[in-house]
């Protein structure tokens, strides 16, 4: 028996799955789209259900892939019954989209969820008298607390197919009926409907004779109805209006407390500047405390590669273990402490009731480049890590304004950038390389912004920007971590496979030759004319822009041993490894301990002292102009391959091409650009 | 515009008015609707954003909502409830 679970976003229908099923969950993408869906099975009895979970929707008529979705799967592959989530402390905005599912003709049950929390916020809901009212089985639910997972389980086996919840009126009730007849599906009821309010979909064809029926019925009713789509809808407004206010009670209560800070947080002066504080020591927070762990996961990394090495095996096998393989692993891993902690960060901000404050006090910001203040979070996050923020889009409603926050990403210039930058600007611009650093970053925010406002116009989306702004909530900790680790482990195992590929294509390249030349040699210089009129000459420095794309401060390594050096791993003993895991872990336990007072510190980086023989060679092959153009190339010209494959995995692989080719051509562009100027300007 | 008829962008802070009708189609109306922005609701402008946008609205005394300038010019309202 197939099950799907249907709502609006943020009602917790996916939790509701996940709590129903244990953990035996799979994440399957959706044929031609991106959203993901998960399903899984639960045993009941001797029968087995197998659940579905769509994306949240509003109205299966909404524009966009959510809805989109939604609908394909409910009409091409009727499931045996539809489990309706809403959540109890919006029951009008949720009724809205149960009377149209239950036109649908497929049995269906209501969950009533989240009812301690609407009980907190005063509001109580009759179910019993909703039961009644619509004619199909309702049940409460805490999802997150796994209460009321019987009762859901029970109530799918009691689902019926329900009766039309809505009329029309006579004239309406019998075009409905006469265009029905011609249609051979169970849901003719719902798709009359559709017909009537001129709202056709691609994968649901209609013949031209029963086209010239609605036609016919079309141009009789909106005689007397004005605009059908404006009718049919106005006509379950009102229904869902009259059906909460018989069955929902509500206590005004609000707290001091919010009073307090919202008077604070939303004050139109101190808003911005406490968001943007509470912002910057969050992120420095979650930074601070998983680059121990970072390094933590690079020993581990080195020692076995040492390991390898003192086995007796080497050449071109050990080369490909060490530096394809256990790189490759320890590249998807490293990732893993910085994402769980900004999703922990995240997460707080969403459940808090922070967000809403934050979209609040930024709106007008991002209103000038057409999007929610909530998008302000994402960009923001890219500049701890783009790939995270990728993610962080999630949080935004509309399929395309969490598109566009994804393409203003990479512009944002992440941590593991800085690095590349700071000993560019140290050896070419002794004087004053903080500034030059600085309008870098600055550069990359203004293309992010030109993007989005160039974006917006492309997609022409100007949905009305409405928010919630919910009451404060202290949000509970083991649901934090629980969500947080989730997130994390959906990447691990969706983009785990994109960053191995990309770190052992880039190893192929460094070994794999051809007529006795390395094909990282062969591309270094294949590409070089390109780079030519930009001041850049030496094969060795776009050489170094191929491991770029694995992770950007790779490049300083590149430059300064080249690449495939083998000489800076050691064999290492296994007691010796065993120790250096230990030392590394109480190294990182230590510095974890110390995060917290670190972020209070005085943001800036620190210059560390060059090589000499790298920083005379790069002086020697490079001009400042050449430099400066190098510098404005590597900061933009492609996410990295987890950013790439995290861009991917929310929007498509064909998304994630347009990003890199598109931050090519920009990177491109601009350095030129800027090289032709410092030419200008400094001869 | 007819006497007596304004948009909820001419409210002032802690000013009351009841939706008389919004000014959009199909999706974009809906999205009013889902925020319980309908036709009939009283709605309480609470405070403004900075450079006066978005405007926080207390709908029918229980849900809170930021509604954009431009959005609010779509709501047609009389003052008082």
């Amino acid at each position: 028996m197939r099950v799907a679970f249907v709502g609006n976003p943020n009602t917790g229908k996916s939790t509701l799955v996940s709590s129903l099923s244990g953990r035996d969950i799979r994440v399957a993408n959706w044929p031609g789209t991106t959203v993901e869906s998960i399903s899984a099975q639960v045993r009941v009895g001797e029968g087995v259900l197998h659940l579905v979970d769509l994306p949240g929707v509003y109205d299966l008529l909404d524009d966009g892939p959510d809805a989109e979705i939604t609908l394909r799967e409910l009409l091409e592959n009727p499931p045996d019954a539809i489990v309706n989530v809403l959540d109890a402390s919006h029951l009008e905005r949720g009724l809205h989209l149960t009377l149209e599912l239950m036109e649908l003709g497929i049995p269906i049950l209501l969950v009533l969820n989240m009812v301690d929390e609407a009980r907190r916020s005063g509001v109580e809901v009759d179910s019993g008298k909703l039961e009644e009212v619509l004619g199909i089985p309702v049940v409460e639910t805490v999802a997150v607390k796994g209460r009321g997972k019987e009762e859901v389980l029970s109530g799918i086996l009691r689902a019926r197919v329900p009766a039309p919840p809505v009329s029309y009126g006579e004239d309406v009730e019998l075009a409905l009926e006469d265009i029905a007849s011609g249609i051979e599906h169970p849901a003719r009821r719902w798709l009359a409907l559709a017909l009537l309010m001129e709202q056709e979909r691609p994968f649901f064809p209609i013949d031209d004779s029963l086209r010239d029926v609605v036609e016919g019925w079309r141009r009789l009713l909106s005689a007397r109805y004005g605009d059908l789509f404006l009718y049919i809808e106005g006509r379950r407004i009102s229904v869902a209006h009259e059906i909460s206010s018989r069955v929902v009670s509500r206590r005004k209560r609000r707290r001091a407390v919010d009073e307090w800070l919202d008077a604070l947080l939303m004050n139109p002066v101190a808003g911005p500047v406490f968001i943007l504080l509470f912002l910057i020591f969050s992120f420095r927070f979650a930074f601070f405390l998983s680059s121990p762990w970072v390094d933590f996961i690079n020993t581990v990394s080195d020692v076995l590669g040492g390991w390898i090495l003192s086995a007796g095996i080497r050449g071109i096998v050990a080369s490909f273990l060490i530096e394809g393989v256990i790189s490759g692993v320890g590249t998807v891993l490293s990732f893993a402490p910085v994402l769980f902690l900004f999703y922990l960060v995240l997460g707080f901000m969403e459940y808090s009731g922070i967000m809403a404050r934050m979209a609040f006090a930024l709106d007008t910001l991002m209103a000038a480049v057409g999007l929610p203040g909530k998008a302000f979070v994402p960009l923001v996050m890219g500049f701890g890590c783009n790939v995270p923020a990728v993610y962080a889009t999630r949080t935004l409603e509309s399929f395309y304004d969490r598109l566009r926050v994804a393409l203003m990403i990479p512009f944002m210039g992440c941590s593991a950038r800085l690095p590349v930058l700071v000993l560019f600007a140290s050896v070419f611009f002794p004087h004053g390389p903080v500034p030059v650093v600085l309008s870098l970053y600055l550069l990359g925010m203004i293309m992010a912004f030109i993007t989005g406002a160039i974006l917006s116009r492309m997609l022409e989306y100007e949905a009305p920007s409405l928010f919630e702004i919910p009451p404060y909530r202290f949000p509970d900790g083991g649901r934090l971590v629980k969500t947080a680790w989730d997130r994390t482990f959906e990447f691990l195992r969706g983009a785990g496979t994109i960053i191995m590929a990309g770190v052992v294509l880039v190893w192929l390249t460094m070994h794999l030759r051809i007529s006795g030349e390395s094909l990282y040699s062969i591309i270094s210089r294949g590409i070089l004319p390109i780079f030519r009129p930009m001041g850049i000459q030496d094969w060795r420095l776009t050489g170094a822009l191929i491991p770029g794309f694995v992770s950007k401060e790779v490049i300083i390594g590149a430059l300064a041993v080249g690449f495939s050096d083998m000489a800076n791993h050691l064999p290492i003993g296994f007691l010796e490894g065993i120790g250096m895991i230990l030392d590394a872990f109480a190294r990182a336990v230590r510095e974890s301990m110390g995060a917290p007072g670190a972020i209070f510190g005085i943001p800036g980086f620190r210059i560390p002292p060059v090589e000499t023989s790298l920083g005379d060679y790069l002086s020697g092959v490079l001009t400042p102009a050449g430099a400066l153009a190098y510098m404005v190339f590597v900061l933009l010209y492609t996410p990295c391959v987890a950013t790439v494959a995290a861009i991917k995995q929310e929007f498509g692989g064909r998304w994630a091409l347009f990003s890199v080719l598109y931050q090519m051509s920009v990177a491109f562009i601009l350095a030129l650009f800027i090289y032709k100027i410092a030419v200008l300007i400094h001869g | 515009m007819t006497s007596g008829t304004l948009t909820l962008e001419e409210i002032e802070e802690g000013e009351s008015a009841e939706i008389l009708s919004i000014d959009a189609d199909g999706g974009k109306f809906r999205k009013f609707i889902y925020m319980g922005l309908y036709p009939g609701a009283t709605v309480r402008v609470i405070r403004r954003g900075p450079a006066g946008n978005p405007i926080e609205v207390l709908v029918d005394d229980l849900l809170r909502i930021a509604v954009r300038k431009r959005d609010a010019r779509m709501v047609k309202v009389r003052k008082g409830s």
